[in-house]
């Protein structure tokens, strides 16, 4: 177990603290890769993107576990909280960037494209640090790769999530390189490629009848859709 | 793709069979925290009882579900020599006592405002359901609503391992 840190009037876990730095990673990269493509965006979008991913993440888990309505929003606001859903970081983190791109007319295709890279390398970091802080949601497991965490031996589900997502990295850096159509697409199938494979591996996943994990069948669905999309978007431009 | 991807998800299912896990090796920490009457209690192991602890808020919907199954066990398992603990999670005394003016809990009720004791056992999850030994070994972590009969299942290897 981790210390706490205290840095001023936050007392945060060593997650916290990578996630920071992800986020300050995530912040400073994009805006070059804007800059880069020629795309001026006003500070505020960072702002807002920030604000969402944070509320999406809490929304996430408080519409997940049915919270009361009485103590909804003082929970949403909480500063020291129970708990944060990454994938509600990447829902409310997505509804800001388009409703910032509708804002300023222009295409959010082509925004997502711009923050694929540092988005799955910020996830990446955010991993590790979740495993540093000894969060353990893998599923029970003594093989040679098992990490001992709360009492008992586990998949390390979080070094999957970092190696997956700095895989997803890679592929997006090449379909860069490689002048490939569709980066968004690209993005969508390392994201889709990291549920199908991590979530057979954690503990905390809803489970349909016979075991199945409910979040594999959507990413099975949506890496179809988005190879179909790549190969189709490939033939157009071998025309 | 979607063959390979559909054996994937079949052969990675998880196996839903209600499976107790039991291990040794991690001691409960021993950490100091308030009771509903504003002593100081400990989970330091008393070396004569087996602890069991729930993590649970007043807000948390299935902590309210799972409530009336371990106020059920409470007598059964006072007689086996097995306290339970109700350890409040991050709310404050006053919504405590709020909460029991209309929900009655027949377990010990401590305060953790801080979270000390789910963020010293990596807990996020609520309800959760702690079984430690006399020696102060944890046993158990079970996350999400118990059933009576897991909780049993807990209890006679909690007394087996005290009487070992």
């Amino acid at each position: 177990m981790m210390p706490l840190i205290s840095i001023g009037p936050l007392r945060m876990s060593t997650a916290g603290l990578v996630t920071l730095a992800a986020v300050a990673l995530w912040w400073c990269w994009s805006e070059r890769r804007f800059i880069a493509r020629g795309v001026l965006l006003p500070d505020w979008v960072f702002g807002v993107v920030i604000v969402a991913t944070w509320l999406g993440a809490r929304l996430w888990v408080l519409i997940e576990s049915a919270t009361p309505l009485d103590v909804f929003v003082p929970q949403l606001l909480a500063v020291r909280t129970l708990d944060f859903s990454w994938s509600g970081a990447f829902v409310g983190g997505l509804f800001a960037l388009y409703w910032s791109a509708k804002r300023m007319h222009a295409r959010l295709y082509t925004w997502v494209e711009i923050i694929s890279v540092p988005t799955l390398v910020a996830f990446s970091l955010g991993a590790f640090g979740s495993f540093w802080s000894g969060a353990d949601v893998g599923r029970l497991w003594d093989g040679p790769l098992s990490v001992y965490m709360v009492g008992a031996y586990r998949h390390p589900v979080q070094l999957y999530d970092m190696l997956l997502f700095g895989l997803g990295a890679c592929w997006c850096v090449w379909a860069e390189r490689q002048h490939l159509l569709g980066g968004w697409w690209h993005f969508v199938i390392a994201l889709a490629s990291n549920l199908l494979v991590v979530a057979s591996f954690r503990a905390d996943v809803a489970l349909l009848n016979g075991g199945i994990v409910v979040v594999q069948l959507g990413a099975l669905l949506l890496l179809i859709v988005a190879v179909e999309r790549v190969m189709m978007l490939q033939r157009q431009q071998a025309r | 793709m979607l063959i390979v991807g559909l054996i994937w998800i079949i052969v990675t299912r998880h196996d839903t069979a209600t499976q107790p896990q039991f291990f040794d090796g991690n001691r409960i920490p021993d950490i100091q925290l308030m009771d509903v009457a504003d002593a100081v209690v400990s989970t330091k192991p008393s070396q004569a009882n087996p602890v069991v602890y729930t993590l649970w808020t007043t807000w948390c919907p299935a902590c309210a579900a799972n409530m009336p199954i371990l106020n059920q066990l409470v007598p059964e398992m006072e007689a086996r020599g097995i306290r339970m603990i109700a350890v409040n999670q991050g709310e404050t005394l006053v919504q405590i006592q709020t909460h029991l003016t209309h929900t009655p809990i027949a377990l010990e009720i401590w305060q953790d405002p801080q979270r000390q004791l789910g963020m010293a056992l990596q807990v996020n999850d609520l309800p959760s359901t702690i079984f430690v030994d006399a020696n102060g070994n944890i046993r158990l972590v079970y996350r999400g609503p118990i059933t009576s009969a897991l909780f049993r299942i807990m209890a006679d290897e909690l007394v087996h391992k005290t009487h070992r």
